[in-house]
């Protein structure tokens, strides 16, 4: 993408669009990028479609309180055209939170995830984090396309707390090395600390915040 | 007033779950006048059902057109409702979730109006499987009066006899004004305090092309034929000619058209150029039903285009029409047309064209880079068989297409043909291998540097079905063993690395034939059939022959006697009291010319009289 050209947006998503798979989020979001005809970067090629990366795909039934995306664009916009045109077109239940012009050079969005935190929330979700073993490993079956292979949860777990007897929150290892999916957490709740299975299934899953790591170590919000 | 929410876990459980949440750009949104006031009595509730799934019947051009056309008046709410997967339907019935609509979540069972457009046969059970699951009952005679009225249209409605019984009312023809009368009707008996259920009906029935099928009487001959189909009450008229717009360019369309979440099959702006189609082919319903033919202008077309993309965002736009080479502003539409959109990085989508130059030139100029692939349809092997279904293609013309497609960079086509047409030998199917060879032997003579890459040349046969409201309606279907006979015996000859042979099951196709020459014994069998879990019969996964079969024998029904038998011309047919306007006299002259190899000019060329001048307008007054 041309430096300075780039819009980082955060944005958030519930209710129908949560229900997309993350090619399908793409696809919304083209024809939204299209309808604003705000001035777009367009791929080369067979057919053309406006430039977008996604700093981590959303899994089917996620919602997002503040995830990021970066658009491709073909000419200089201030953010707040790039945030009112885009939220004046958007489907019900996504919206862009805010923008910035990317900066320049540095890694790509998705090589900068490193963590990401969750709220989940159902009956008894809050209150089985305690019962969770203080240590050792959490095995849990990850179901594939080839079948089903053995997970564990706990080097993938940073940080986790109950909010409330219905809730916790949870910061995990995510991005494209290392990635917790949130129902795999939740049923480590129901293997390892005996919460229903149908409060797993049916568990509210927000994804709160994405994170990167800082030159010294420390945890950034990514925005 | 009840919303349904699908719980998380199953949401989570079932494949593509956007099926069921909804919440499109364009979806349409009314707030429904609290119950008890004056604005509440008006206010009707339409559910628009496409019985299949939601990508399916999202592509439907005439869901997207009547969504629209409904929802501009302010006294309607029109939502939609699609057929959910198997894997959905067998949560919600455990769970016992009625059918609802995507925009307000409401149960079927709350609207006003259910309304079913029928555009293929093997989409009926579907359509029981769906009124049953929005908790309705079945059977018109069922219903009671605070169940909603469920109506149908579409293709289909024109011989809907198999369904009958579970239609209150249907449209036939053109549902943009006559919904817009029964809509002015409906809101006008709820104001003054409703009433039975038959009495609408009655009122219903004197729309012009509206027809109620329990205000009919069907009786049959010893041997199984009809004998009449006769009105029971005045209200009833004897025949029921379709409606049709006269003029397009003032008919409604859907410039903020919705825009699906998920991927449809038809993922585009739809621009429908014409209706009807001057050709003639007599194995074609299509092309008689939607007579006569009536354009839409470059102008407005052009405007439709603009205002869609602007609306949408789609990507693509489709030209939409039963033979777009017949358009008569199609250089003009074009004209514009790419270059506007093509400031947009908007692809212009063409549909099989006939092959000559101007179109090849089109072609190119539309798709830039990647050249879309070329179809031909020639239906027929040799010329003694395309003249007896008057297919217009001469073998000359093909080879010329092929020659010119080929030096101008194709490197193959997909040509569709028919097997089991009318008087078709096994020499008429060896023609159609002889056409592929020959198109082998041109593609030898095409200079090297022309050809770039292999020749890849796609055969595609489906099995005739013999339709209503055309010349074949009397002619047998072959049989599934005579087609497979023929199938097998084109495998043998088509057997080259260049060619591709694609063949189509022959048990939907015979089923087809079976419910589309259809009575009202077959109501039955649907409804005995979706009882028994027969659904998405038009998946061919889904399809059980041997099912359907069991239910007719156990019925006492001959599926042969619907599929397989030459009906005599002067037979009373379940459908003689629906009339399209093109006349049965035509129908049997293009039979009797089919027999004798004659082909009949197109409407264009020299009117032939079917009889569609009955609507005093399109290319027959042109």
């Amino acid at each position: 993408m041309t430096p300075g050209r780039t819009m980082r947006a955060r944005f958030s998503r519930t209710g129908a669009t949560s229900w997309l798979a993350h090619l399908d989020l793409m696809r919304v979001f083209e024809r939204t990028l299209r309808r604003t005809g705000l001035p777009l970067a367009f791929t080369q090629g067979f057919s053309p479609h406006p430039v977008m990366t996604f700093a981590l795909p959303l899994g089917v039934g996620i919602d997002a309180g503040d995830d990021v995306a970066d658009f491709a664009l073909d000419a200089d916009i201030a953010p707040e055209e790039f945030v009112g045109k885009m939220n004046a077109t958007l489907p019900a239940g996504l919206r862009i939170l805010g923008a910035r012009i990317a900066p320049e050079g540095g890694e790509s969005l998705m090589a900068a995830v490193h963590e990401a935190s969750y709220v989940l929330r159902g009956p008894g979700v809050g209150a089985a984090v305690a019962r969770l073993p203080a240590a050792g490993p959490l095995p849990v079956a990850k179901k594939g396309k080839e079948g089903s292979k053995i997970v564990d949860v706990r080097p993938l777990l940073v940080e986790l707390a109950a909010k409330d007897d219905d809730a916790l929150e949870a910061l995990v290892k995510a991005g494209s090395r290392e990635n917790l999916r949130p129902d795999l957490l939740l049923q480590a709740l129901v293997d390892h600390a005996g919460l229903p299975q149908d409060a797993a299934d049916d568990a509210e899953t927000l994804r709160t915040a994405l994170y990167t790591t800082g030159p010294d170590g420390a945890r950034i919000r990514l925005a | 007033m009840t919303t349904i929410e699908i719980p998380r876990r199953i949401l989570r459980k079932v494949e593509k779950p956007a099926r069921y949440v909804g919440g499109e750009r364009n979806a349409v949104t009314k707030s429904v006048p609290p119950p008890g006031t004056p604005e509440a009595q008006a206010f009707q509730r339409f559910a628009f059902c496409f019985p299949d799934i939601y990508e399916i019947g999202m592509s439907h051009p005439g869901l997207r057109i009547l969504y629209h056309v409904l929802n501009q008046r302010a006294d309607t709410w029109c939502e939609r409702v699609f057929a959910p997967w198997t894997d959905m339907e067998d949560a919600m019935r455990r769970e016992g979730i009625p059918l609802f609509s995507l925009e307000s979540k409401t149960p079927l069972r709350e609207f006003d109006f259910v309304g079913f457009t029928l555009q293929y046969e093997l989409s009926f059970p579907n359509v029981l499987n769906m009124i049953d699951l929005g908790g309705i009952p079945v059977r018109t005679a069922d219903r009671a009066d605070d169940d909603p009225f469920v109506i149908a249209g579409g293709p289909c409605a024109y011989n809907v006899e198999p369904m009958a019984d579970f239609f209150d009312l249907v449209v036939m023809g053109e549902g943009e004004e006559v919904l817009g009368e029964l809509l002015d009707l409906h809101g006008a008996w709820k104001k003054a305090g409703k009433g039975p259920r038959t009495e609408f009906l009655a009122r219903a029935a004197r729309i012009p092309g509206i027809y109620v099928p329990s205000f009919y009487e069907v009786s049959y001959n010893e041997d199984g034929t009809v004998a009449s189909v006769a009105p029971n009450r005045p209200e009833a008229s004897a025949r029921v000619l379709k409606r049709i717009v006269l003029d397009l360019d003032a008919a409604g369309y859907p410039e903020d058209d919705l825009v699906p979440n998920l991927e449809t099959v038809h993922d585009r702006v739809f621009l429908e150029l014409f209706r009807g189609c001057i050709r003639g082919c007599r194995f074609c319903q299509a092309g008689y039903i939607y007579r006569p033919v009536r354009e839409r202008s470059p102008e407005s077309l052009r405007k439709q285009a603009l205002a869609a993309t602007a609306a949408t965002g789609y990507e693509e736009v489709g030209l939409l029409s039963l033979s777009t080479s017949d358009y008569t502003g199609l250089a003009e539409l074009t004209a514009h047309l790419v270059d506007d959109l093509d400031g947009q990085r908007v692809n212009l989508s063409l549909p099989s064209l006939r092959v000559d130059s101007v179109s090849l030139e089109l072609m190119e100029k539309a798709s830039k880079v990647r050249k879309s692939g070329l179809t031909f349809a020639p239906e027929a092997g040799t010329q003694r068989l395309r003249d007896v279904v008057n297919k217009g293609v001469e073998e000359g013309d093909l080879m010329r297409s092929m020659k010119l497609a080929f030096e101008g960079g194709w490197n193959g086509a997909k040509l569709y043909f028919m097997l089991g047409l009318p008087t078709e030998t096994m020499e008429d199917v060896e023609g159609i291998a002889a056409l592929a060879h020959q198109i082998e032997a041109l593609w030898r003579t095409i200079p090297r540097e022309l050809r770039l890459r292999p020749l890849d040349l796609n055969i595609s046969t489906s099995m005739f079905v013999p339709k209503p409201f055309t010349a074949f309606q009397w002619e047998p279907q072959e049989s599934m063993d005579g087609m497979r006979a023929k199938q097998q015996h084109l495998r043998n000859l088509l057997r080259s690395k260049a060619i591709r042979y694609q063949w189509h099951d022959t048990h939907q196709s015979f089923f087809e034939a079976v419910l589309a020459r259809g009575d009202r014994r077959l109501g039955a069998v649907l409804e005995e059939g979706v009882k028994r879990g027969r659904r998405f019969d038009s998946w061919d996964d889904h399809f059980r022959l041997d099912a359907w079969l069991g239910i007719m024998a156990e019925q006492g029904l001959d599926p042969a006697f619907y599929a397989n038998r030459k009906r005599p011309y002067d037979e009373t047919t379940p459908w003689d009291h629906i009339d399209v306007g093109v006349e049965r006299d035509f129908l049997v002259r293009e039979s009797r010319a089919a027999e004798a190899g004659e082909t009949t000019t197109n409407c264009r060329e020299g009117c032939a009289g079917c009889g569609a001048t009955v609507f005093g307008g399109g290319v027959c007054f042109e």
